[in-house]
């Protein structure tokens, strides 16, 4: 599968949005990636015309199921077509992330994804959890915060509702949409200010 | 002087296990950025069997010990045995730090304050905790300094919780041993 180029529609390219996240004792990841696997089965394609492909889910045995320890290889080979990959923040995730280093998709993406690589992925942060603005996290020799390829899928945190909170959960949906609206308007990398090297 | 090495006892089981663990990753993905290590037990301890060695080396090297407490955390044998072994330590040298945290409602009648807090005493059988200026409450407090518990059920609102802990805790790392 071809990589997209964000050139709109046309060109025979698609977006492949991939969603790297772990499972956490109050199931924040797992509730924000159920959600917005949800909302992404309705997008077809981005406002530029070009066809999403999505994969996040969190049923065990598909792609996009929790991350685990694996080589730098099989990582790369396994994101290869990935244009669009969504970090599920929370410091479970990132002390997984710690434990995996090099060999960690966080890793791998922070990386190979631009602007450092004009080619590689777009990297989209959800924090479920943890500080919002990344201070104080640091993975191998990289400061989490200086990263310079950080889209945002939401400027905050999402606002998790409790379960009795029905006006909550609304605003939570409506997060998780705009969240999709955010990824969907992302059509030109070259306007893109993070994108772009 | 070797890092600073914060132990994390509270009662196994649910809900406190899953708070211990959310406050546990927390503090230790920022725990390289501030220059600490950290410890949790995650291996159920039921009455009547050793502490293991693992636990005990642990407790050695502390030098913040926080406390989730809640009414079975008082009631747990083994939870009042690093309690005791903490304040034993505080007791005759200033070393752990006893950091307390509300993780859940506490039988009143089991842990009181008096009302000015500044010489008032806290009532146990055992362990003894007699010198409220002794302990430091890290909180969670709210917006007007209350103490308040752990809101475990609302995972946004233990977020900014926690938040606030992990900020007091950098504050008490901070300071220099007693």
């Amino acid at each position: 599968m071809p990589k997209a180029s964000f050139k709109g529609a046309g060109d025979g390219k698609v977006r492949v949005v991939h969603a790297s996240w772990c499972a956490d004792d109050l199931a924040l990841g797992t509730t924000l990636v159920a959600r917005l696997g949800e909302a992404m089965q309705a997008v077809d394609e981005d406002d530029g015309g070009t066809p999403i492909s999505s994969d996040i889910s969190v049923a065990p045995g598909l792609a996009g199921e929790q991350v685990d320890a694996r080589s730098r290889e099989a990582i790369a080979e396994r994101l290869k077509d990935v244009t669009d990959l969504v970090v599920v923040f929370s410091p479970a995730y990132f002390n997984m992330q710690k434990a995996c280093a090099a060999d960690g998709e966080l890793h791998w993406a922070m990386t190979t994804s631009r602007p450092r690589e004009p080619d590689g992925p777009a990297i989209w942060l959800a924090v479920v959890a943890g500080n919002d603005d990344l201070a104080g996290y640091r993975l191998a020799d990289m400061r989490l915060r200086e990263f310079a390829g950080w889209h945002r899928l939401r400027d905050g945190r999402f606002d998790f509702p409790s379960e009795s909170d029905m006006g909550r959960k609304a605003l939570f949906q409506a997060e998780v949409d705009d969240a999709v609206r955010r990824l969907c308007s992302h059509t030109d990398a070259a306007a893109c200010p993070v994108c772009k090297p | 002087m070797p890092q600073p090495y914060l132990f994390i006892s509270y009662k196994h089981g649910d809900p406190s296990t899953r708070i211990a663990r959310f406050v546990y990753d927390y503090f230790l993905a920022v725990s390289d950025g501030l220059g600490f290590d950290i410890f949790m037990d995650d291996k159920s301890i039921v009455g009547g069997d050793q502490w293991t060695a693992e636990v005990e080396q642990a407790l050695a090297r502390t030098t913040h010990f926080l406390a989730l407490l809640d009414t079975a955390y008082w009631l747990s044998p083994e939870c009042r045995r690093e309690l005791r072994y903490a304040l034993n330590g505080w007791e005759t040298r200033k070393s752990p730090r006893l950091l307390f945290v509300k993780a859940a409602e506490i039988r009143p009648d089991l842990f009181t304050f008096n009302k000015d807090r500044q010489t008032g005493e806290l009532t146990s059988d055992d362990p003894q905790v007699k010198k409220v200026g002794d302990l430091h409450f890290l909180g969670p407090f709210d917006g007007n300094t209350q103490l308040v518990r752990l809101q475990w059920e609302d995972p946004a609102k233990l977020g900014d919780q926690v938040a606030q802990l992990l900020a007091r805790f950098e504050q008490a790392l901070k300071r220099k041993p007693a």
